[in-house]
């Protein structure tokens, strides 16, 4: 009997442990990524070049926005904390208000992802800014962004640029 | 064989008929978005365009022009507006040619006349951006009852953004202000209404 056992506590540990890291279902997932990135240089015409005017303003190249949709498989809430992509200088998680039709852009610290819930970032409300664009970013270009969450730590996603 | 009945019948169906048609007929136009009551004429303006020729309000009389106030720098309300604007265009066809979109920026120290080209033309060609001094802008703002509320962002590498109105300002053809938009506007009502100030606006 006890020679059955050894054998049977083995199975039940793989049984378990692979249950533990099963790959079917990511803690995080994000889907339909999608980029704005107007003012980026027009077809034809070389990326803006840095004006001395624009330059001593820190706003030498333009601003994109990306969006989309994050969903949290987990029971246990989750936060987007930060945002990074080498296509910006800087990448920062903004939402927007909308009071009286005056639109106010505030930056936030991070965005809650419910537990078995989701957050949508889109127009009107959360995005990922990309401040300064360092590539011309154009309709049907892919880049990649890495989101960093609290819990579920570095994901690695694809965003795909659309017509502004 | 035709009984009266069936006669009085058949005439009272054409008078009902003949009604329908004509209350179809002068059913008045409804402008789709927050129509102002007794249009008045826009306020004039002039600021410098993208391209660093004088734009004169004034000037555009003919067409219909549909203004919005922005800065390049904005995430959201900009690029959604100019995004729906190009495609009312696009969907206006010929008509297209009796519009003019500008935005004026909010941000004239970030905003040269080099990015506000880049920007507002990679939404539509003809887009104009619009500049001014401080000192130009504000009555401008003021005439058109548009909030802009530098707000600094200390911990943002933007340094500052803009609180500001997210209305789209329609001028008719005869140069009144008619009605405003919100960004979330349907694109087939702007298009229609635009249509139809440019058949009927002149007067």
């Amino acid at each position: 009997m006890r020679r059955h056992l050894a054998p049977l506590i083995l199975l039940a540990s793989i049984v378990v442990l692979s249950a533990c890291s099963n790959a079917n279902a990511p803690a995080i997932q994000v889907t339909e990524a999608w980029a704005r990135a107007p003012g980026s240089a027009q077809a034809g015409e070389p990326a803006a070049t840095p004006t001395a005017e624009s330059m001593a303003h820190g706003m030498a190249r333009p601003t994109g926005a990306a969006y989309m949709r994050i969903r949290n498989t987990t029971s246990a809430p989750d936060q987007l904390l930060l945002a990074q992509s080498d296509v910006a200088q800087s990448t920062e998680i903004h939402t927007v208000e909308v009071k009286n039709g005056v639109m106010a852009m505030r930056p936030v610290d991070r965005i809650e992802i419910p537990a078995k819930g989701e957050v949508v970032l889109k127009p009107g409300g959360f995005h990922v800014m990309l401040i300064g664009l360092t590539k011309d970013l154009k309709p049907g270009d892919r880049f990649s962004l890495t989101l960093h969450f609290e819990k579920t730590g570095n994901i690695e996603i694809q965003v795909e640029v659309r017509q502004p | 064989m035709r009984s009266p009945a069936m006669k009085s019948v058949r005439f009272g169906l054409a008078v009902f008929v003949c009604c329908l048609a004509l209350t179809a007929c002068s059913r008045e136009y409804t402008l789709r978005g927050s129509a102002i009551t007794s249009p008045k004429a826009a306020p004039a303006f002039t600021l410098t365009d993208h391209n660093g020729q004088p734009f004169r309000l004034s000037a555009q009389q003919g067409r219909v022009v549909l203004v919005y106030f922005g800065f390049t720098s904005c995430p959201d309300a900009c690029p959604t507006t100019l995004s729906n604007l190009a495609r009312v265009r696009r969907d206006l066809g010929s008509d297209a040619a009796r519009v003019q979109v500008v935005m004026v920026s909010l941000d004239p120290e970030r905003d040269s006349a080099e990015v506000l080209r880049n920007y507002v033309t990679a939404f539509d060609a003809t887009f104009l951006g619009l500049r001014g001094t401080p000192e130009e802008l504000a009555p401008v703002l003021k005439a058109y009852g548009v909030a802009a509320i530098k707000r600094k962002l200390p911990d943002s590498a933007l340094g500052y953004t803009i609180d500001h109105t997210i209305y789209t300002y329609v001028i008719d053809p005869a140069g009144r202000l008619r009605e405003t938009f919100s960004p979330d506007a349907a694109t087939a009502d702007v298009a229609s209404d635009v249509r139809y100030l440019i058949r009927t606006g002149d007067s």
